[in-house]
């Protein structure tokens, strides 16, 4: 639990890594609204070439862009024995029994869909892994400054985050002292009903809310003290800058684009 | 409420963002189906903070989870999680946080309504993730209502009837401190 905090980051010093976060959200967005676009599989085919290209220059380890898939499982499998069984086309098999029929088009359909889900999966989990949490809020500070004129509050947004982030671990190990202390006093969280069971938990929500607004009063003071006055004029102690390899990543974002868009019209595949 | 200053309200907004956060990725196995706490944590700090502050945090929740903590259910997280598949029933805990605030607010001292207020926003919630699972897997209505609704119902509606039992009792005693 302590080590929440950081996330799925794993640290390194790869070229994608060095890139500013704000490349990489755009990057990310842009890579959703791709895969989106893509209608056939010779532009999964360009799709995988480039996840390979990031997997191997973000030096992770594959298997943690696999990890994520897992949790989804079998959602994906339902979605895709689905998607075999009720597209309709030329009947290839039917299940005896059953009576189900699996036809060309939908196997054609489930690989499809199934091809769409992981790349998207995968091609995503490469932002969090390769930026920290501190400079993806950063990141996204920035991005959501020219919103702040129609009202989006970015500083204060992630000023919030930055807080939570802060806190996270402080209240993971209060809620744990406070169900020792509870324990300790005879409190029984794990037998009964279950609303006999959810009313063991007033005496471990209310001590952890009371904390909450305790620290949030303590903070507010501290921050007043100092002098904080909101985001006008403040200046940051890490400044994000381009550099080289953002101008690899926007070369390439331009490259895929463009074979994704080339395969859609031109490939039958 | 007691009347405080901006940066107050910037300081618990992001530390209940906070306790959303420790509390939401929690789960109880019930049969197969796990039973998350996400949006019981919701419902709390609704009954905490109110409609405003309470849907603010949830919103802080999601970017928190979006940049990669595993704050998510099952401990998951990242861009990868909001939009995937499920990324719907994520986006639709926004709307739930608001409609359910608003019954919890405006009725606060009837269960029935403020029951009646999370059943609303759940299912409103139900509608947003149906309708991204469907778009997403290219299942029809039904089936995703299958996967993605019909085994939770049960689940979610313990976890009102519970956020509806405990949460006046979270709320009176805050009162009772000087802290809503």
């Amino acid at each position: 639990m302590m080590d929440i905090t950081i996330g799925q980051f794993f640290p390194g010093d790869s070229i994608i890594h060095r890139m500013d976060p704000r490349t990489k959200i755009l990057f990310t967005m842009l890579y959703m609204i791709v895969i989106f676009l893509v209608n056939n599989f010779a532009g999964f085919a360009v799709i995988f070439l480039f996840i390979l290209a990031v997997i191997v220059s973000s030096r992770v380890p594959v298997k943690y862009y696999f990890k994520g898939l897992k949790t989804i499982l079998i959602l994906m499998l339902f979605t895709a024995l689905f998607n075999l069984f009720l597209t309709p086309g030329n009947t290839i098999y039917t299940l005896p029994y059953l009576g189900w029929t699996i036809s060309d088009s939908g196997i054609r359909f489930a690989a499809f869909m199934l091809f769409r889900l992981t790349f998207l999966l995968i091609g995503t989990s490469a932002l969090t892994f390769t930026t920290s949490p501190v400079v993806l809020t950063d990141g996204l500070e920035y991005l959501m400054r020219p919103f702040s004129k129609i009202g989006v509050p970015a500083h204060e947004i992630a000023m919030m985050m930055t807080i939570a982030l802060r806190f996270i671990p402080t209240f993971a190990e209060e809620t744990d002292r406070i169900k020792k202390a509870q324990s300790a006093r005879g409190a029984d969280f794990e037998s009964g009903s279950i609303l006999k069971r959810a009313k063991a938990m007033v005496p471990i929500l209310v001590p952890l809310f009371v904390g909450a607004f305790r620290r949030a009063d303590d903070l507010a003071i501290a921050m007043e003290a100092r002098c904080y006055r909101g985001g006008e004029g403040r200046t940051s102690l890490k400044q994000l800058s381009f550099s080289y390899a953002d101008i690899y990543g926007l070369a390439s974002a331009a490259i895929i684009l463009t074979a994704v868009i080339i395969c859609n019209i031109y490939s039958h595949f | 409420m007691v009347k405080k200053s901006k940066i107050y309200q910037m300081t618990i907004i992001g530390v209940m963002a906070a306790v959303i956060c420790i509390l939401g990725p929690l789960s109880i196995p019930i049969g197969v189906v796990p039973v998350t706490f996400t949006n019981l944590a919701i419902y709390f700090s609704l009954y905490a903070l109110g409609i405003k502050r309470g849907t603010v945090s949830y919103l802080i929740y999601m970017l928190i989870g979006f940049i990669g903590l595993p704050v998510f259910s099952n401990f998951s997280g990242g861009p990868s999680k909001l939009l995937g598949p499920t990324g719907g029933f994520i986006i639709g805990f926004i709307f739930m946080a608001a409609i359910s605030g608003y019954f919890i607010d405006c009725f606060f001292n009837s269960r029935a309504l403020c029951f009646l207020g999370m059943v609303l926003g759940m299912a409103v919630c139900y509608a947003f993730g149906t309708i991204w699972l469907s778009y997403q897997g290219k299942l029809t209505i039904g089936a995703a209502v299958a996967v993605g609704v019909t085994p939770f119902i049960l689940g979610d509606l313990i976890k009102i009837l519970i956020a509806a039992v405990l949460g006046p009792q979270i709320r009176k005693r805050l009162m009772k401190a000087g802290l809503f």
